[in-house]
């Protein structure tokens, strides 16, 4: 059927061809033979408009003059000078298109260097470092699609045996997108030990609320996590559920708290749950580049097979899970159909 | 992938019917149908999507700025035909209370 297609298209654009070559013909007499020079050269203007539509090549617009010059039988030099003024002038519409190709080229450069600015800030200012804990292990990884990620994760050593962490997606792309990031790092930055999860996504939620723009949104999962008792208070911004891996029964559980993603509405409040990781259990909170992980046969990731590759690796560190699950779904993937991944574990290790 | 998108006018709400999928790629299509839309503010907005299989964050993006926009017009946004799978993401996101989704009040 496509074949049939292709080849009636082909047949269409052949007689096209034919129609334009006329066309040239016909310009060309109308210049030297019947003394209309100023109609000729206006049709010159509406002709290259259409061969450059048709991705024609000046050369091949040289070859047809050329061909003219012996069908026309111009011998004369005079005559065959004269024609040239036509080949001219429908040749100074390449011109023109070309430095118009030069000029998006130079857009296309310009553009290029702000996402490079984007994703350099991203590396250096909104980098965390992880830190090295006693009793508390802590992998993450985080992989852009392309050059600027959405997703974020930030974590925040109080040194008073809290940590908060945040895990967040940022639905936009380019440089909007990484500047509702450094406003979720600063906010959280800000809010310090004190603050619970569900009061820092309020005021969070507050702050992007009047900073982004329409379509813009961020799903965030928000913890504090107590390493002297191994008890987490959490709520979530319409993230992804997280995961919590019991090692005594090795089983996951999901858990999540209501409220909706950041950015939205303006009074929005969110529910605060507590869970209790014991010695060897972990807790994982992806982003939806993980969950929704499209497959070459571009069917979606199962949520088992997830659980599977962190099963695997469950007694090595959490930054090798994270590497390993890292690997394993970039085997999986769909070519054209990547996206921000980032993976985040704790470990309770007592 | 592509996406078919059909626009109708009906009781003062345009009702806007589409099949395939909504990602990154076909969204930008669907935000030029809905930017007039959503400007005016004139007409309720319901989105049929019996024929579409999956949203991803981006297409959802669309959903939250055409709430935002409308609300500031006073008007609603419904959301119908939508599978178990494309609910889950608006469950999980919270805009399932935002929105009326699967609601079957049909205004005739």
């Amino acid at each position: 059927m496509d074949e049939v297609e292709l080849k009636y298209e082909e047949v269409q654009r052949l007689t096209y061809v034919d129609d334009l070559a006329n066309e040239y013909k016909g310009i060309m007499a109308m210049y030297l033979f019947e003394d209309k020079q100023y109609e000729a050269i206006e049709m010159c203007h509406t002709f290259s408009d259409k061969v450059i539509q048709i991705d024609t090549s000046p050369e091949e617009i040289v070859t047809l003059h050329m061909d003219l010059i012996d069908e026309m039988t111009l011998t004369d030099g005079e005559l065959i000078r004269s024609s040239l003024n036509i080949l001219q002038e429908v040749l100074i519409a390449f011109g023109f298109t070309y430095r118009d190709y030069r000029a998006m080229l130079a857009k296309l450069e310009t553009h290029d260097k702000e996402l490079d600015v984007a994703s350099s800030l991203q590396e250096t200012m909104l980098k965390a470092p992880i830190p090295v804990l006693n009793s508390l292990e802590i992998g993450a990884i985080s992989v852009p699609a392309g050059k600027v990620s959405g997703d974020y994760f930030n974590i925040i050593n109080h040194e008073n045996h809290l940590l908060s962490f945040g895990v967040a997606d940022v639905i936009g792309k380019g440089i909007p997108a990484a500047i509702a990031m450094s406003m979720v790092k600063f906010a959280m930055d800000f809010q310090g030990a004190t603050i619970n999860p569900s009061e820092g996504l309020q005021k969070l939620n507050r702050v992007v609320e009047r900073n982004v723009n329409q379509n813009m949104f961020i799903t965030m999962f928000y913890g504090l996590y107590d390493i002297q008792e191994g008890t987490l208070e959490y709520s979530s911004a319409g993230h992804e559920p997280g995961l919590i891996y019991r090692s005594a029964t090795n089983e996951f559980e999901e858990i999540d708290a209501k409220g909706i993603v950041l950015g939205v509405t303006d009074s929005a409040e969110y529910e605060q749950r507590r869970v209790t990781l014991d010695k060897e259990d972990m807790l994982i909170v992806c982003t939806d580049g993980v969950t929704e992980l499209r497959k070459h046969d571009d069917t979606f990731i199962d949520l088992n097979d997830i659980k599977d590759m962190i099963y695997d690796t469950k007694d090595h560190h959490p930054q090798d899970i994270v590497q390993h699950v890292y690997e394993s779904l970039t085997r999986m993937q769909h070519a054209n159909k990547k996206d921000d991944l980032t993976l985040f574990i704790l470990k309770n290790t007592g | 992938m592509n996406i078919n998108i059909n626009t109708e006018e009906k009781n003062e709400e345009y009702i806007i019917t589409m099949s395939g999928e909504l990602d990154v790629y076909t969204a930008p299509e669907l935000q030029e149908v809905l930017n007039p839309i959503r400007q005016d503010g004139s007409h309720h907005v319901k989105i049929d999507l019996t024929d579409v299989s999956y949203i991803d964050s981006t297409g959802l993006g669309i959903f939250v700025g055409t709430l935002k926009d409308l609300n500031k017009h006073n008007r609603e946004l419904r959301v119908t035909g939508v599978s178990d799978r494309i609910l889950r993401l608006f469950e999980i996101t919270g805009l399932r209370d935002l929105m009326h989704i699967n609601e079957s009040s049909e205004v005739e």
